[in-house]
């Protein structure tokens, strides 16, 4: 059992952390749960781009020959011609459609154009655009506008509130010893009715929200670990290439026969993305291809394969380090989008709990002293002072 | 009178023990959509689909 000087420890830890945290963490949930059925929106409101039903004729063509990932590109270019390809991608669940990113340099910048093709007639099929109420929500939710930097304050914000959790916890059981589980006092004042749903609500989304919490934070720090590998691994394979420039469009293998090697040195895996020479999943010198396996886990996992844009001959095949691989699996932790649609309604209302739980803590916090101190009128011993 | 006997006399379960099974069901859905998509996706709804309806029954019950 903890003592009393305890109990004023943890209750000062929980009330700090969670009061820097809050107003932060109440705009997580809020732009987080637009966000979670992002798919579902987007295709209802029609801002998701899907492969059309081909006719006969196109049918059969794109049957006896694929369109080769240089035509695509070279379709997507001839929008932009002033711009330079950085990344290539297929659709999630669809290899009817190629995503094709566009910016003014290979250097990573937020001015970038998205071009969809279709894969079997290489026609352009829309600009997928990052902008209205779902680009908002976005933004918000990742970065409050501010790039790195907002990223980084948002994930010491993730600290701070794993803090406030765990310290929760700790609290939870001075504040429950003359209540039976789920107990909510609703014949007694406003604050001690929030009190027990603040208690209630918190221990039971206890998991959740440390997992959504913690993968959340560590989200916030892909862009870290990425230049990370770079430095720690990729440097150790580039080095014969080392001080050689960019190479020129003109000098570069075709795509579609790195793209061939790529697949042949990872057999049965499929494409992730493609990174393009100089940009920042890639090297200079190399067209970087980023495949994933097809049972549950594996499709998680990425495998980088390095591929000379000169000669289009596989250079390395680098086993993807743990750190980029915790990444990679933190990420479904945090979007709930592994389970199918009743897995996210249920990350939906553990979303919306947890905005009762910050918002009734708030409350806790702002009624501290009147007209007593909570503590001693929720009947806590030994007094704590003020633990909400 | 110290908590501790008065808490011995009653013989209520531990403050934990609901706490504790719900959140380890909780933590089992979550895995369990993670490595496997037929079965572990429906364990996943159950297991994190209960303890969300059972919180929302007892925030929400009238005694």
């Amino acid at each position: 059992m903890l003592s009393s000087r305890a109990i004023r420890i943890w209750s000062w830890l929980h009330k700090w952390s969670s009061l820097v945290c809050t107003l932060f963490m109440l705009l997580l949930c809020l732009t987080g749960l637009p966000l979670i059925f992002h798919h579902e929106i987007n295709h209802l409101t029609g801002a998701e781009i899907e492969a059309p039903p081909l006719t006969p004729a196109q049918a059969a063509d794109a049957a006896r020959e694929r369109p080769s990932l240089d035509r695509i590109l070279t379709t997507a270019r001839a929008l932009y011609p002033e711009r330079v390809v950085q990344f290539a991608s297929q659709a999630e669940d669809s290899e009817d459609l190629w995503f094709v990113t566009l910016a003014p340099s290979p250097e990573p910048t937020e001015d970038f154009k998205s071009v969809a093709v279709d894969a079997r007639t290489a026609e352009v099929l829309g600009q997928p655009k990052l902008e209205g109420f779902m680009g908002v929500m976005f933004r918000l939710h990742i970065d409050l506008f501010a790039g790195l930097p907002g990223k980084l304050f948002l994930g010491l914000m993730g600290l701070l509130l794993v803090i406030a959790i765990v310290s929760g916890v700790v609290l939870y059981a001075p504040f429950m010893r003359k209540l039976s589980f789920g107990e909510v006092r609703r014949e007694r004042s406003p604050r001690v009715k929030w009190l027990d749903l603040h208690n209630l609500l918190g221990i039971v989304t206890l998991a959740w929200a440390l997992v959504v919490g913690a993968t959340g934070v560590i989200n916030t720090w892909a862009d870290l670990l990425v230049k990370y590998w770079q430095y720690d691994q990729l440097s150790h394979i580039l080095a014969p290439y080392q001080g050689r420039p960019l190479v020129p469009d003109a000098e570069r293998a075709p795509v579609q026969r790195a793209y061939d090697a790529a697949l042949a040195a990872a057999p049965g895996s499929k494409l992730q993305f493609i990174a393009f020479p100089g940009t920042a999943f890639s090297s200079p010198h190399h067209t970087t291809f980023f495949l994933h396996g097809r049972e549950p886990l594996t499709a998680r996992l990425l495998q980088p394969v390095l591929v000379d844009a000169k000669t289009a001959r596989v250079t390395d095949v680098p086993q993807l380090p743990w750190y980029l691989t915790a990444l990679l699996v933190s990420q479904p932790l945090h979007f709930g989008d592994y389970g199918g649609l009743p897995m996210k309604v249920i990350w939906a209302a553990l979303d919306i709990a947890t905005i009762v739980v910050l918002g009734s803590g708030l409350y806790l916090w702002l009624k501290r002293r009147q007209p007593r101190a909570l503590a001693d009128e929720a009947g806590i011993e030994p007094v704590a002072g003020t633990a909400a | 009178m110290p908590p501790s006997i008065e808490s011995h006399a009653t013989r209520r379960p531990s403050v934990w023990t609901w706490p504790v099974v719900l959140n380890a069901l909780a933590v089992s859905g979550l895995v369990s959509a993670l490595v496997s998509d037929g079965w572990g996706d429906a364990w996943a709804w159950a297991a994190l689909g209960l303890p969300v309806a059972l919180m929302t029954w007892l925030a929400l019950r009238r005694r």
